[in-house]
């Protein structure tokens, strides 16, 4: 195993593997910045091309592309509220913030950092105890899936700061957006108003843009000068890894979030960087400054996204099972090569795994700090730029990505109706995070708990069966409960 | 006065700013989704049906909030977030020049811009759209028209770049 681990390092080193890891890692930071675009769309754009190279320089470039996709949609959504990924969507909530109080730098620091050291943690984790992760996966079934989807759902009481009704009521309304389209099962075509446009219901990414990119743009349209408020950018890379150090303790388990999480399929990045940020404001409820820039919000989000790149690693190489549609490209790319996912990878073929693990690592360790911290924070200047400049680019290039997503004509104006409900959301207090919770977990919640109940003939005792359910019930009722003792206890 | 003034001045708009006009909102359309549901087999209709009575709950508390019992009214109100927001706006206000004040007709502008600009690419394609929404924008926030110029020849450049690779039309409506 040793020789193998040796063996692929120097094999990543090689020529030209290490230029096509490099390669992938900027072409992701790159698209992950374009608000629509991705690493997914990236991802697909670059596996045709992969046929002409051997099958670990694919790899290789496909997983830089990932890992530095899943950075790059960091950036804008810190310095523009421009989410370019579903996994970077938590991200907003404070590091938008820290940019607006001219800490850009600081923020982009601790992106960068908290990407990094997450990502190192994250592939250690998963490189000494894939058969215990994969043991872990493998115990979960259908009835744990509704279960994860109802413990993410009961973190909407942590994340609706201010009225929990109001916020329960906003991920009822997410849920609802989300069964628009065809029900599971293809039995039927629901909310479609007779369209084929909404015959696959809303894109999540689509949403994202317009809950978050549009409604900010109409928003700072109505302010004057650039997006910091502040008359100086204030923040710095030293302030921002200060910042990392000082909250270093929860780093792993942040990171410990985002690896088991992204190793569940179905789940992946897009959950783990909402659990994550749940779990950071539950554990620090005496703070009430996360959503308004509280540096402790955006490592959650960061270290937990770059983590569930490695733990989506695990059921895509280990049993040939895509936990999201960037693990099913991987997926696609490994069988192109004619690579067959599954024991193989861990016998006759370790190298290959071995030389994905060391592109995480490098990109961690070396790509995402060296960018990050030297080249990304110097962007921050951008919040200084007078906004009636950035405005026209955003939106045009939001409808583009939403349009580019899935080439349907309806995601424009789902774009648009979302931006103004964003606008309202933010206006009367209601929380995006639990509408967003809701959007996300739904689906998941939906289909499995159908399967569920079909699997025990209508018996909820399904949901009890397993240790696994148990524990998580255990964990539900800590979520919810803790937010309502404490209200309860702050009146008397 | 112009006209974006007058109807953000209308007393009916002044009406509207409440966080009880977003509740009716959700609970007109949870209601769509109940009834709607009706329509659908059972199975697929048992899921919306069950998330949009949680949702009209909630929904029919917040517009009953001023006459619900005092335990219950704590779960609705959102006094102490609003207290934050009340501390933290002050302090950035500090922060901010006087003159500093957000321009509603700015904000009206830029979203009725956006749907010319959704309505323009569905019908006309995004070339002509972009072409009109830059230079209508930069009319508006009087952006020097060399700078727009050249803001416009790098979007469209970006555009076709992005569209070449990913097959997307910038000459012809996408509906």
């Amino acid at each position: 195993m040793l020789d193998s681990l040796v063996e692929s390092l120097v094999l990543t080193f090689s020529w030209p593997v290490f230029f096509f890891l490099l390669l992938g890692l900027l072409i992701g930071i790159f698209i992950g910045m374009i608000p629509g675009i991705g690493p997914a769309i990236g991802l697909t754009l670059a596996l045709p091309f992969t046929v002409v190279i051997d099958e670990i320089s694919a790899m290789v470039l496909l997983t830089g592309m990932y890992v530095g996709g899943v950075y790059g949609g960091s950036v804008s959504a810190i310095l523009l509220n421009v989410p370019g990924t579903a996994a970077s969507a938590a991200s907003t909530f404070d590091g938008y913030p820290l940019s607006r109080q001219g800490r850009a730098r600081d923020a982009l620091a601790i992106s960068a950092a908290a990407s990094a050291i997450g990502g190192l943690f994250a592939i250690i984790l998963v490189f000494l105890s894939t058969p215990i992760i994969t043991e872990l996966v493998l115990a979960f079934g259908t009835p744990e899936f509704v279960l994860i989807a109802f413990f993410g759902l009961a973190m909407i009481t942590v994340v609706a700061r201010g009225s929990l009704v109001k916020g329960i009521t906003a991920g009822m309304i997410g849920m609802l957006l989300a069964t628009i389209g065809l029900s599971p099962g293809a039995t039927e075509v629901r909310y479609d108003f007779g369209s084929l446009a909404l015959y696959d219901g809303l894109d999540l990414v689509t949403v994202i843009l317009g809950l978050f990119a549009i409604a900010e743009m109409i928003r700072l349209s109505g302010e004057t000068g650039g997006i910091a408020k502040n008359s100086e950018i204030t923040g710095s890379v030293l302030g921002g890894l200060s910042e990392i150090r000082r909250h270093a303790r929860s780093l792993p388990k942040f990171s410990l979030v985002g690896v088991l999480i992204g190793a569940i399929p179905g789940a992946g990045s897009s959950v783990a960087n909402f659990v994550a940020y749940g779990e950071a404001v539950r554990s620090d409820s005496s703070d009430d400054t996360y959503g308004k820039g509280n540096p402790r919000g955006l490592i959650a989000s960061e270290a937990s996204n770059n983590s569930s790149v490695a733990g989506s690693l695990v059921p895509t190489l280990s049993f040939g099972i895509p936990g999201s549609i960037i693990s099913a490209i991987l997926l696609g790319a490994l069988l192109m090569h004619g690579i067959q996912p599954g024991p193989s990878l861990f016998s006759s073929n370790l190298h290959i795994t071995f030389s994905i693990y060391w592109v995480v690592v490098i990109g961690s360790v070396l790509v995402i700090p060296v960018i990050g911290l030297f080249v990304v924070t110097r962007i921050g200047a951008i919040t200084k730029i007078n906004t009636k400049y950035l405005i026209p680019g955003i939106v045009v290039l939001c409808m583009f990505g939403a349009y580019a997503i899935r080439s349907n004509w309806a995601d424009l104006i789902v774009v648009l109706a979302v931006g103004i409900l964003g606008i309202l959301l933010v206006r009367y207090n209601y929380s995006i995070i639990a509408l967003l919770l809701g959007m996300i977990l739904g689906p998941i919640a939906e289909n499995n708990l159908d399967r569920a109940m079909q699997l025990s003939d209508g018996s909820y005792w399904i949901f009890f069966d397993s240790t696994i359910s148990k524990l998580m019930w255990v964990g539900i009722a800590i979520f919810v409960l803790t937010p309502v003792i404490k209200k309860y206890r702050n009146r008397t | 006065m112009s006209l974006i003034d007058t109807i953000s001045n209308n007393a009916y708009v002044e009406a509207l700013d409440d966080e009880r006009t977003i509740a009716v909102l959700f609970l007109v359309l949870s209601a769509y989704t109940f009834l709607e549901s009706y329509s659908f087999v059972e199975q697929a209709a048992r899921w919306p049906r069950y998330i949009s009575v949680i949702a009209i709950v909630g929904c029919l508390l917040v517009l009953a909030k001023n006459v619900l019992p005092e335990p219950l009214r704590l779960f609705v109100d959102d006094e102490s977030s609003k207290l934050v927001d009340r501390e933290l706006e002050a302090e950035l206000e500090e922060e901010q020049p006087a003159d500093d004040a957000f321009d509603l007709a700015a904000s009206v502008f830029t979203l009725a811009g956006t749907f010319v600009f959704v309505v323009l690419t569905l019908t006309a394609g995004y070339l002509v759209a972009t072409v009109v929404f830059v230079a209508a924008f930069s009319w508006y926030f009087d952006i020097d028209y060399k700078i727009a110029a050249g803001y416009l020849v790098a979007l469209l450049l970006v555009m076709y770049l992005l569209g070449q690779g990913l097959n997307i039309p910038l000459t012809e409506g996408l509906y």
